[in-house]
């Protein structure tokens, strides 16, 4: 082995990006030391600095419910905690329907939602476009649920993180790009780049769009996929919109303005390939151009400045992967986030903390562990219709055993 | 099916409508606010400080007007009358951008914490406190509704209509490969009164090439290798198999003090001024240059019969003015709503117009397509290396200003259609006065960032340019880089630190996102 320079560790962090920084602080948080990051590129250079900071809480099952408002909370006292700005901003949520069918699925949704203590506004017909004059001039709307969700900026949040890593003496090493998943009788024993190694017994998979390949590498396969998602944004504006919005099915496609004045849009191509793929298209523009406009026609005099793309490191039941894996002890998995990584992130961060630390998995976490696809790791990830993996009806996309 | 040539439907100097720069009476917004003394025409993002145009030319975005009717335009592509605008004055804004002045860019993210229950109050209001304009409130017209993407394949898809894109454009058609050449100006904008841009032309096209007029390349993409333009009518996607980059040189903005006040312009938008007679008579022009631009800014001048008051640059100069000064850093530039005039070694130059002669080859789609950008020369200049070799740079955006382009640009297109490397052009200039980064000079007039806040955000360890982009801002604005990502590199190597631009992404201009109606496959 041509590692030259060994470090110890007790825990390494493959990932820089939301969950790795997260997971490095409340570890750190929690007393333990001799932490390091290790990322690839920059901090953030995957799908954390690519994506738009939503924290959404409209989930379409209890569980999912439940755990989104307790993630919300979390992101709420994210600034006290890190002892910087987030920029967590509540101006709200909004699910736009324009299909008389999904209406009575939303009538359900808001029955659960209410059975929780959770409330949502509802409107139906003209009373949307009141509420969200930004879609005026475009498509009538059947309905609408509305939620007081949130927004952070993500890198605002990275760099928050970041700093109180600083204070708290955890090591980010960027630019190193592991190899090797290093193994000592059937356990976790460290993990090496082309010229340095670090022994450690705790190897945790931050790696988020990547997660399957660093799994694969350490010889623990997962069916998490990557999934490209696209964004546009443009040149700013004075506010003249709040509340986010994001159009359910059939068309998925969302937008809303930055505290900047941005505006960030984008269109969901149902066909979108799995794989990696962080290359924008002008197939986007067109698809953004022609469904977005239909819906809110004012959005046509914003000027495009520039256009991205992400991934999504989806799973089966569209649920996080979360804690060991039976396999290989000390290869901890915090990944699969479906693309709701920002939202769920530092609560999930919290909670798999916990976990490492006092050796109990936290009740908050039933149905997120990294072990119920032992033995199924080749289970499939459809990904054409985002929603469906939620809905009732969907069996085939739903994990019976989550 | 696509008409190649269908140009421009609104006719220049329509007021509201493009501006022709030909022959043409009626000039543009920005180039009548210089012809009337009030430079003046925007207020920038963060800390609201007075903003003309740069580049006379669509690109560094910093004469954002809302006019009269409610549409925000580039005063600098727009016929019409500064004097309808609304005054710029001193406002609550101005008030707060002195404040943002002394903060750093985000300087919120640290503060604004308390009290716990103001948090949301402060973000909704720091919402409002920006430049940025009103969103015009403006449905889609028949026009957008009726817009369609045009696709078009061919073998070579030359950008760029100028004398070198021309060239090479003639050069590679008539070989038995479909060609394609799109030149952003449409037929009208573009100056018939040169007889060597016409005979190039109709070289070209008698080659079989097809000229579409009036398109710009906004984008290149893969899987195939596709460029988008946008023309009036709307997007036209053009695959290819081979591309040539002719899209020229932008004015270089330098990094001093004072850079971003109104009245400073590029030397190619001098020439545009100029050819607009907009440069007014008594007006005292300051020229800072090297010494080929220098030369040219003289020759443009002589031939309007317009006078330069000093001539001034880092190196040696050509004879053109009664107060000359070689080999000369510039130290700052001072006024308040517009130049009044520069520090030059201690000595003050009064000016009402000041012309920088420096350029940066353009590099938006050689980056777009896989080459790597670094840094050569000073003042600081962002260079693609290596690349896709089936992308070929000509002419200026080569790096290559030979005083026959034509020629230049027909051998580079042989030696790259042989399979040999084309002649390497002459690295940048590198001019010692050039090199000091002064802390308060603006590096990102788009953001407001200064030279200051990239040095502090690489000493607070974001140490990658990625980093410091995000952090900062510089970069994140209208113009994506054009006028920042030199000194931007410039700071970076300064620290010690990887030198590369930030991904370069699409779209090379901000473009209404209702000019990609009509995709027919998704």
């Amino acid at each position: 082995m041509n590692s030259r320079i060994v470090h110890d560790a007790d825990h390494v962090i493959v990932g820089g990006g939301m969950f790795g920084v997260a997971i490095a602080f409340e570890l750190a948080r929690l007393g333990r030391k001799r932490i390091v990051i290790l990322e690839r590129k920059h901090l953030g250079s995957g799908a954390t600095s690519r994506n738009i900071g939503r924290v959404r809480t409209s989930q379409f099952s209890p569980e999912l419910a439940i755990f989104a408002k307790q993630a919300f909370a979390k992101h709420a006292s994210m600034a006290d905690e890190l002892g910087s700005n987030t920029l967590f901003w509540t101006p709200g949520y909004a699910l736009v329907f324009y299909d008389q069918d999904e209406m009575e699925h939303m009538d359900e949704v808001c029955a659960m939602l209410a059975g929780l203590g959770q409330h949502a506004e509802y409107l139906k017909n003209g009373k949307v476009v009141d509420r969200l004059p930004i879609l005026s001039g475009g498509e009538p709307p059947a309905g609408c649920l509305i939620r007081p969700d949130a927004c952070v900026h993500h890198d605002a949040l990275l760099y928050a993180y970041r700093r109180a890593l600083d204070r708290l003496g955890v090591e980010i090493r960027e630019h190193v790009e592991v190899v090797e998943v290093l193994k000592e009788d059937g356990k976790v024993a460290g993990v090496r780049s082309e010229t340095e190694q670090w022994r450690a017994p705790m190897v945790i998979n931050a790696c988020g769009g990547w997660s399957n390949q660093f799994s694969a590498m350490a010889g623990v396969p997962v069916p998490n996929v990557p999934l490209r998602r696209e964004v546009l944004v443009t040149d700013s504006w004075q506010p003249l919109m709040s509340t986010m919005i994001t159009f359910y099915r059939p068309i998925e496609g969302w937008f809303h303005q930055t505290l900047r004045g941005e505006l960030i849009i984008g269109a969901v191509h149902p066909d979108e390939p799995q794989g990696m793929n962080m290359a924008a298209s002008d197939r986007h523009l067109g698809r953004a151009a022609r469904h977005m406009l239909k819906k809110a026609p004012v959005l046509g005099q914003a000027r495009v400045v520039r256009q991205w793309a992400g991934v999504y490191d989806m799973t089966p039941d569209r649920k996080p992967m979360i804690g060991p894996v039976d396999a290989l002890p000390g290869f901890i998995q915090a990944n699969g986030d479906n693309g709701r990584g920002i939202a769920l992130i530092p609560y999930l961060a919290e909670l798999l903390a916990q976990w490492l630390v006092h050796q109990e998995q936290p009740k908050a976490l039933q149905g997120f562990e990294a072990r119920r696809y032992n033995g199924r790791e080749d289970t499939p990830v459809i990904t054409g219709d985002y929603y469906a993996a939620y809905r009732k009806t969907a069996e085939p996309e739903t994990d019976a055993s989550a | 099916m696509s008409e190649p040539n269908n140009s421009a439907a609104a006719g220049p100097n329509e007021p509201g409508g493009p501006v022709g720069e030909a022959g043409s009476v009626r000039t543009s917004i920005a180039a009548q606010a210089v012809s009337a003394g009030r430079p003046m025409l925007a207020r920038s993002f963060r800390m609201h400080r007075p903003r003309g145009a740069f580049c006379h030319d669509g690109w560094c975005q910093q004469c954002k007007v809302t006019l009269p009717d409610g549409r925000v335009v580039l005063a600098c592509q727009t016929a019409g009358d500064p004097s309808s605008l609304p005054a710029a004055g001193w406002t609550w804004k101005r008030v707060l951008g002195l404040i943002a002045q002394r903060t750093p860019p985000w300087f919120y993210e640290g503060r604004f914490l308390r009290p716990k229950f103001m948090r949301q109050h402060y973000l909704n209001w720091l919402r409002g406190v920006s430049g940025a304009h009103a969103l015009p409130q403006r449905s889609l017209s028949r026009e957008d509704a009726g817009r369609r993407w045009r696709k078009v394949a061919v073998d070579t898809l030359v950008v760029g209509g100028g004398l070198a894109g021309l060239a090479a454009a003639g050069k590679l058609s008539g070989k038995g490969k479909r060609v394609a050449l799109v030149e952003r100006l449409a037929a009208t904008e573009q100056d018939s009164s040169d007889d060597r841009m016409r005979l190039a032309r109709e070289a070209a096209r008698a080659g079989g090439c097809d000229i579409y007029d009036g398109a710009l390349c906004v984008g290149l993409y893969q899987d195939p290798k596709r460029a988008l333009c946008v023309a009036d009518a709307g997007a036209l996607s053009i695959e290819y198999a081979e591309l040539v980059v002719a899209t020229g040189a932008y004015d270089k903005w330098l990094t001093f003090p004072g850079n971003d006040l109104p009245g400073i312009v590029g030397a190619r938008a001098f020439a545009r001024l100029l050819r607009q007679r907009a440069v007014p008579a008594n007006a005292r022009i300051g020229v800072y240059a090297d010494e080929r631009s220098a030369a040219a800014i003289i020759d443009e001048a002589r031939r309007a019969n317009c006078a330069i008051a000093w001539l001034a640059g880092p190196d040696r100069l050509p004879a053109g003015a009664m107060i000359q000064v070689p080999d000369v850093r510039l130290e700052s530039a001072y006024g308040m709503r517009k130049i009044r005039g520069v520090r030059l070694a201690g000595r003050r130059l009064p000016c009402d117009m000041l012309v920088l002669g420096f350029s940066q080859p353009t590099y938006e789609l050689q980056a777009q397509a896989g080459a790597r950008m670094t840094l050569a020369g000073s003042p600081p200049i962002a260079v693609p290396v290596g690349g896709d070799p089936a992308v070929l740079a000509v002419g200026e955006a080569a790096g290559d200003f030979s005083a026959d382009i034509m020629e230049s640009t027909r051998q580079r297109v042989d030696a790259w259609l042989n399979a040999r490397e084309p002649e390497p052009v002459p690295s940048p200039a590198d001019h010692e006065k050039l090199k000091l980064m002064p802390d308060e000079a603006i590096v990102c007039p788009c953001e407001d960032v200064r030279v200051r806040d990239l040095r502090n955000a690489v000493e607070d360890g974001y140490r990658d340019i990625e980093l410091v982009k995000r952090h900062t801002g510089a970069g994140t604005g209208p113009c994506q880089g054009k006028l920042c990502h030199g000194a931007m590199l410039q700071c970076m190597a300064d620290a010690g630190l990887d030198v590369r631009i930030p991904t370069p992404r699409p779209l090379v201009r901000p473009t209404p996102l209702r000019m990609f109606l009509g995709a027919d496959d998704e």
